[in-house]
């Protein structure tokens, strides 16, 4: 549900844009299978997907005025009352989340979080109320704002993700638990009554990507009805049999090479025969195969926010 | 850069709005009393609120003042972004406010915002 710079950075080159870091069409998506399969996220759970039609930015700033050594919370979610804070100020009744989530399924939103300059820094909690995601192993010092030494474990600084050129991504789709930002102002701009304040300001840039799942059998070229127990002589240099074939030549290595379940997927020789099972099989070269492990390998991963702690 | 201009009054002179989600930096401030009837004390007053927090449950306003000169009468006085201690910041709604009303001095700033 968040990306660093760093774990993208075999897939960029040292000339990279900030804007290359942004999903576009045709870009891929590969969503944990930790995301639980059920009728909330079970559309994504384990699940490949492009994205299907140009994107959508927008920009979604936040700010607050805040003393010295105090915090604020951001929620991403929809879950209650819309809020901007300072739009106009809203009392702590009338504070509520700010909407960043999709609304309908084959949706993610890819937000970039840029902060500007100042003397704060960010937690990142998920879901709410739980301590926060950049945190050490062990359970002895635990980050919390409210402990002055561990505060400033984990924290995001400005300098972490600049909003001229963030960094720093974060992942939300239907359903999906709480984002929970605070930024913790540590210093100040003015002073006011001997009293230090100063200014959070995050601009959240609101990646909109429409999703459409993708399969081996959607990126196959060639693809052959046979007759119920009917056999046919493989007609390119080597093919996969995807659904339905039987082939008494697939060996282990064959099986992993393709990454796909083994009694689905076969690897033939040329000229060999295959004897298909019931219903219809479709012939996928080699090719086609590697393609889709290409994509498996460079889907920029969208981890379950569980699979962020805990090690 | 942007400039505002006034001259000396006991009430606040707004100077300018700083825009929702950025800070307003001053760049220069010149206070020029060469035409005024006797020396002037003259503050930057920045009014903006206190948003809610974890220790705040309702806005509040607050007044800063990140900026404080006494001219002599007949002086003209300037202070620019490398002799102040450290940049001189305002959140909200920025002015000048002074012990004397005297149009006779003039009070320029300027600032830009980021």
């Amino acid at each position: 549900m968040l990306t660093d710079l760093s774990p993208l950075l075999h897939h960029v080159t040292p000339a990279v844009r900030n804007d290359d870091l942004q999903a576009k069409k045709g870009s891929w998506f590969k969503f944990s299978s930790r995301f639980p399969n059920d009728q909330k996220t079970g559309w994504c759970s384990g699940k490949i997907f492009i994205v299907s039609q140009d994107t959508l930015l927008v920009n979604y700033p936040v700010s607050s005025n805040l003393v010295n050594q105090d915090f604020t919370t951001i929620d991403l979610t929809n879950q209650t009352n819309p809020t901007i804070p300072g739009v106009p100020h809203p009392t702590a009744a009338q504070q509520g989340t700010f909407q960043m989530y999709p609304v309908n399924p084959y949706i993610v939103y890819q937000i970039a979080v840029g902060m500007k300059k100042g003397k704060y820094f960010v937690v990142l909690s998920i879901p709410r109320g739980t301590i926060p995601i950049y945190q050490m192993g062990s359970s002895a010092i635990p980050p919390s704002l409210a402990d002055p030494v561990y505060r400033y474990l984990g924290a995001k600084y400005p300098k972490d993700s600049p909003i001229e050129s963030p960094t720093w991504f974060l992942y939300t789709i239907l359903n999906a638990p709480q984002i929970v930002l605070q930024p913790f102002m540590d210093g100040g701009d003015t002073m006011a009554a001997g009293v230090l304040y100063g200014k959070t300001s995050i601009n959240f840039g609101v990646n909109k990507c429409l999703l459409k799942e993708i399969t081996l059998s959607d990126i196959a070229y060639l693809a052959i009805p046979v007759s119920p127990q009917s056999t046919f002589t493989v007609p390119a240099s080597r093919v996969a049999v995807v659904n339905g074939g039987q082939n008494t030549q697939v060996t282990t290595a064959q099986r992993q090479m393709v990454g796909i379940s083994p009694g689905n997927v076969f690897v033939a020789d040329a000229g060999s025969t295959v004897q298909t099972g019931m219903g219809k099989a479709t012939i996928t070269t080699l090719k086609d195969v590697e393609k889709w492990q290409m994509i498996q390998e460079r889907a920029l991963y969208i981890p379950y926010y569980d699979e962020l702690t805990g090690f | 850069m942007a400039t505002a201009r006034c001259t000396a009054n006991v009430a606040v002179q707004p100077l300018f709005v700083t825009p929702l989600h950025m800070k307003a930096i001053i760049d220069d401030i010149d206070i020029n009393n060469q035409g005024a009837s006797g020396a002037i004390k003259a503050q930057v007053e920045d009014d903006f609120t206190q948003d809610i927090s974890a220790t705040n449950a309702a806005p509040v306003a607050r007044s800063a003042f990140p900026f404080e000169a006494t001219v002599a009468q007949g002086v003209d006085f300037s202070a620019d972004i490398d002799s102040m201690a450290e940049d001189t910041e305002c959140l909200g709604n920025v002015g000048i406010i002074c012990d004397k009303t005297d149009a006779g001095c003039s009070i320029v700033v300027k600032y830009h915002f980021e």
